[in-house]
């Protein structure tokens, strides 16, 4: 019985010697990636970069020797120029370099860039800046219930998300929110409507809920935002964001794949880009920013 | 002989006159040098006038015998003359009854019946009933057979009772084992993608880690595919794995995993016959779009008690049957379980730490035959896998995981008539997942359980009629309720108990979902001529579910034409439609698999088939070679979006992606040899199969995740003597699809992210195995022994189970796991 016992652990070990082999994947090429975010009222700004094979593991560059031209409803402005006290992004290899157009953004203004770089093609990419939507009828309520309702123009196609965070004023920290409940299946939450979520919460981003007019379309909407969970010394931070459809989709999907990355579970999504012929996001925002204090 | 005929028109040389009647008789022998015979008197013994002179013998006869009663028949140097027989007129004749084995009183399925040299045949159903119309006037010689069976022929005449019951004997001589089923119905059968298969196919079939399967037994079949490594869960002819209706004695079978897909919840020792269809769909089938396997269970030796067991390198297994009345009621049990547990426990326990994992089944029938025309069957299963840990400590911390199927039919058969057969089925189903946790800290405890179910009750009513020689009526009326619940969270905060199932906080992460699904059907098989088979139908299906109604008319058809004896075209169409649907995010059958129902916002699947093909017998029906083309079009398919994350069972509606498109093509080839000591078959199947999906791919579409060119197999037994045997198999397939990081770039936001290879459009390298598997047996006074060697994947190819990026050297270096390296495993098994 002795042998028995001893064939069966041997037998039970093989099984378990998974092996572990390299395997060559195909390469990605670099491509040129253009960012570039548009606020009514401010100076247009873009980065241009280049991409890295997955294989590489180290940021990548910020390039300074593109060519950036934009359009403003189909008509040449101006070409960029680097601006030394910009940055939009500053999450690259070595300097940071931020272009800027000696252009403020319009309301109702559909506006492309096109860049260049040596040893690239051209990519473009366009979006349109709308008009910004209102809060109104805004309520926080005592049980941190909180309802506002958007003045949303029938006559465009709108969208929207809202953070909201929490400041903890006493520890001076962004205390979690741990339950945000939405019950309302028009607001497209990130992994549902009304799951469960525990985004760190911070000033910059919260917990987001997106939701676009195509269920509204010419009504008010009251939202309802349950929240459980504060400290109770400090404040909620409440954001509307109006934006343009690239900005949605670029918003939604960026969320996503920082919440999602290794994740076994989830399938592999690209971040959302509206650049042709090379990766990026062309897109325009307004905010709206109100305040609660707990 | 058309010299011998014509001596009735030679001349006999006689003058005209009246001469008696041996006088004439005499003269013609002498004359044409014959003899002639003759039974009885002639027609009259009075003198005979001839008339003429000079005439033939044909005459001369004419004068002695009435040529209305009596007929000549010319043989050499004879000349017979006989009565003519009475002219009977050809009528036509049913019989019905059971096949059943000679020796347990069991009945078979699927074994043939027909009347060699014509077109009549058939092959027993689920309950081994046939029944057969043909045409007769004296006698007709009537034969069953089942491969692995000694052929009985019957000589049936108008006089013979139309309820015949057939008793087969095993061949003693083929090792008690039995074979593929095929032969004279495959070629005669309109059936398309239709592969039976038994016990003990299954059994000669190498092991793996010393248990053999069912469903690994069906992924070596032309048109199935394995859906990884290892796992039990697969897919045919390019269909979604929830396609594939899976019923055990007639009762769906919701969750088939073991040890999280590594084996099936089929215990082979409980098993009878299992019969895959993959297109062609006949109208009784219904509710999935790709295949339907049917398995059976035993029913239980009849005549004498009987019990099997044995010990592998994970479980161990034991089962009984025999008469609990002698012909008339019959039992079978069977139990199984892994052990390791039970070993490794007691050595990790001295530190206040229990844990372990084990899975189980039990199988239970039993069959009364109350008459010739009435038998009731009652059928059960059990399986559960279970992993728990117990940490008991300053504190105390419990969790355990377990999922399990519960499954019962209760079926009553009813011979109405020769011509019409009944059978009652009700069945109930379960599958049950479940999570949970508690933590008990002094005197407080707090505990969380998350589960999700799904239960059907259903019953249904099916009849076989023949009205005549050249129809074959099949009709039936079903009804299912559905009861999903997707998924439901139990929290509890207590300050004694720590009983885990006393939670009582329920929170709902999904409503329930209460749907009725009833189905009609009405099939006809025609025998149009000796050469062409048409099997034509309607399946009419309905759902209801929270006030929303689907219906749908489901045509189906199959025809078989014969170029010749051995050789038979066929084409199928059927359109199908599947209103439930498993949500998942991976390949190899996790219990947290959801299983929900279509909805307002989510439609049913549906698919069209179109299958074309031939069957050609050969080497005394020894070899079969089967070649199929198929077209499947899929709608309505459902896809997680891509950001879901584990099982979401809250709000799943708004957490996928439905309306998807498919198709599949393909081309199918079957050889299959069988023969006393050697039996196998090559598989191979050529195939593309793509999806679509607005949200995916930019619209565009894209491969399907297994989607694999090309999908060979080779399966080979053979039994070198009655004491040993070897069986072989060998797999050959494209990588499976995946989508892979290509890129990085830095977003809008600063995040450094990923851009991906098109939707799947990275292909793993390609998978191929070798399994052997050795078995000795030896006779004992008490019954049989036998010890078994399988070598799992004997070249030790390392295929890919997973493939990820692991970081060496500062960079993104892609790595993948094989799981499964050589595999030696031993086995023992009795049977008594």
């Amino acid at each position: 019985m002795k042998s028995l016992y001893l064939i069966c652990l041997l037998l039970v070990g093989l099984s378990s010697c998974e092996d572990d082999i390299d395997i060559d994947f195909p390469e990605g090429g670099s491509n040129l990636v253009l960012n570039a975010l548009i606020k009514n009222g401010d100076s247009i700004k873009a980065s241009i970069s280049e991409s890295l094979p997955y294989q590489v593991l180290e940021l990548p560059s910020s390039l300074n020797n593109g060519l950036l031209s934009l359009y403003k409803d189909g008509v040449w402005v101006s070409n960029a120029q680097i601006c030394k006290r910009e940055v939009l992004i500053n999450q690259f290899k070595d300097s940071t370099y931020t272009y800027c157009f000696n252009h403020l953004a319009e309301e109702n203004s559909l506006y492309k860039i096109q860049a260049s770089s040596p040893d690239y093609s051209i990519i473009t990419g366009e979006t349109f800046s709308g008009t910004a939507a209102k809060f109104e009828n805004l309520h926080f309520n005592g049980d941190r219930t909180f309802s506002f309702e958007i003045n949303d123009n029938p006559e465009e196609e709108n969208y929207y998300f809202f953070n909201i965070s929490y400041k903890d004023t006493v520890n001076n920290s962004n205390a979690l929110l741990l339950f945000l409940s939405i019950p309302d299946l028009t607001i497209e939450m990130v992994g549902g409507s009304d799951e469960v979520l525990s985004f760190p919460s911070s000033e910059n981003v919260g917990l987001m809920g997106f939701v676009n007019d195509k269920s509204f379309n010419g009504k008010r909407k009251t939202i309802n935002i349950q929240t459980i969970s504060s400290t109770g010394f400090g404040y909620y931070d409440l954001k509307l964001t109006s934006c343009s459809k690239e900005y949605f989709q670029f918003s939604k999907t960026s969320l996503r794949a920082q919440y999602l990355f290794n994740n076994l579970f989830s399938s592999p999504t690209d971040v959302y880009s509206n650049v042709s012929n090379g990766y990026g996001i062309v897109a325009s925002t307004w905010d709206t920013l109100v305040r609660f204090r707990d | 002989m058309l010299a011998q005929q014509n001596i009735l028109t030679e001349l006999v040389p006689i003058s005209k006159g009246n001469y008696s009647t041996d006088s004439l008789i005499s003269v013609i022998e002498k004359t044409h040098n014959t003899k002639i015979s003759f039974v009885g008197k002639t027609a009259t013994e009075d003198q005979i006038t001839i008339s003429k002179k000079n005439p033939n013998v044909e005459q001369i006869l004419n004068l002695l015998f009435d040529p209305q009663q009596f007929v000549y028949i010319v043989q050499t140097n004879k000349i017979l003359i006989t009565r003519k027989r009475k002219e009977i007129p050809e009528g036509e004749m049913t019989l019905s009854g059971f096949v059943e084995d000679k020796n347990s009183g069991e009945r078979l399925i699927s074994a043939d019946v027909y009347i060699p040299g014509t077109n009549y045949g058939t092959s027993t159903n689920t309950f081994g009933f046939y029944s057969l119309s043909f045409p007769i006037k004296d006698s007709v010689i009537l034969v069953s057979r089942l491969i692995g069976y000694r052929p009985k022929p019957l000589l049936i005449d108008r006089s013979s009772p139309s309820l015949q019951n057939i008793e087969l004997e095993i061949e003693q001589d083929i090792l008690d084992e039995i074979t593929l089923v095929g032969g004279e119905t495959t070629i005669s059968s309109t059936a398309m993608g239709n592969v039976k298969l038994n016990a003990a196919d299954i059994k000669e079939m190498p092991a793996f880690m010393g248990e053999v399967d069912v469903l690994k037994a069906v992924q070596f079949l032309a048109g199935v595919q394995s859906a990884s490594e290892g796992s039990v869960n697969y897919i045919v002819r390019g269909g979604n794995p929830d396609q594939n209706l899976i019923l055990l004695d007639g009762v769906p079978v919701y969750n088939v995993s073991h040890l999280f897909g590594f084996f099936s919840v089929f215990n082979v020792d409980a098993i009878k016959h299992v019969e895959l269809t993959k297109g062609g769909f006949p109208a009784h089938f219904g509710g999935r779009l790709s295949s339907v396997l049917e398995v059976n269970m035993k029913e239980g030796n009849m005549k004498e008690f009987h019990g099997s067991g044995g010990i592998g390198l994970l479980a161990a297994k034991l089962a009984f049957e025999g008469p609990i009345i002698k012909d008339k009621v019959s039992f079978m049990l069977s139990g199984r379980r892994t052990y390791s547990d039970l070993i490794y426990r007691p050595l990790i326990q001295n530190e206040g730490l229990d844990a372990g994992y084990y899975f189980a089944d039990f199988n239970a029938k039993i069959n009364w035959k109350i008459s010739d025309k009435d038998r009731i069957y009652l059928s059960f299963y059990n399986g559960l896998d279970k992993a728990f840990t117990d940490e008991i400590d300053d504190e105390i911390f419990k969790s355990e995981l377990k999922w399990g199927n519960y499954t019962s039919s209760l079926r009553w058969n009813h011979l109405f008539s020769k011509k019409l057969f009944g059978n009652l089925t009700a069945t109930y189903s379960r599958y049950n997942f479940e999570i949970g946790s508690i933590n008990q800290i002094d005197t407080i405890s707090t505990a969380i359980k998350y589960f999700s179910r799904i239960t059907d009750h259903g019953i249904r009513y099916d009849l076989d009629y023949l009205p005549s020689a050249k129809h074959s009526i099949k009709t039936g009326l079903s009804y299912t309720y559905h009861n999903f619940r997707p998924g439901a969270l139990n929290i509890s905060l207590t300050a004694s108990s720590i009983d885990i199932s006393g939670i009582d906080s329920l929170f709902n992460l999904a409503e329930n979902t209460f749907a009725n699904d009833l189905s009609f059907y009405l099939e006809d098989t025609w025998t149009v001529n000796q050469k062409l088979k048409i099997n034509g139908g309607l399946h009419y299906a309905s759902y209801l579910v929270n006030n929303t109604f689907y219906g749908s008319l489901q045509p189906r058809i199959s025809s078989r034409y014969l170029l010749y004896p051995n050789w038979a075209l066929k084409a199928s169409y059927a359109y199908m439609e599947q209103y439930i649907h498993l949500l998942t995010n991976s390949s190899i059958g996790l219990p947290t698999d959801l299983w929900v129902s279509s909805t307002d916002k989510i439609k049913p699947q549906t698919s069209h088939q179109v299958s074309l093909g031939s069957t050609l017998m050969f080497g005394n029906d020894k070899w079969e070679f089967t070649n199929e083309l198929f077209y499947k079009k899929l709608t309505g398919l459902l896809e997680y979006k891509p950001i879901t994350s584990y099982a979401p069972a809250s709000n799943w509606e708004d957490q996928v992606l439905s309306g998807g498109n498919g198709f599949a093509q393909g081309w199918e080839m079957f050889l299959r040899y069988s023969s006393k000591k050697t039996n196998g078959w090559i598989a191979y199947t050529l195939s593309k199969s793509e999806r679509q999906f607005d949200e995916l791919n930019n619209g565009v579409s894209f491969p399907f995740k297994y989607d694999r060119r090309h999908d060979f197999k080779v399966v080979l037994n053979h039994n070198f003597t009655k004491k040993f045997s070897l069986g072989l198999t060998w797999v050959f397939n494209n990588g499976i699809n995946a989508t892979i990081p290509v890129s990085t770039y830095v977003d809008l936001n600063g995040n450094q992210v990923v851009k991906y290879s098109a939707r799947n459009g990275y292909q793993y390298p390609n998978y191929h195995r070798m399994d052997v598997g050795m078995t000795w047996k030896k006779k004992t006074s008490w019954g049989e022994r036998s010890w078994g060697l399988s070598i799992y994947n004997v070249y030790n190819r390392k295929n890919p189970f997973l493939i990820y990026f692991d970081l060496v050297d500062n960079q993104r270096q892609g790595r993948q796991i094989s799981v499964f390296p050589l595999l030696p495993t031993f086995n023992y098994n009795f049977r008594f």
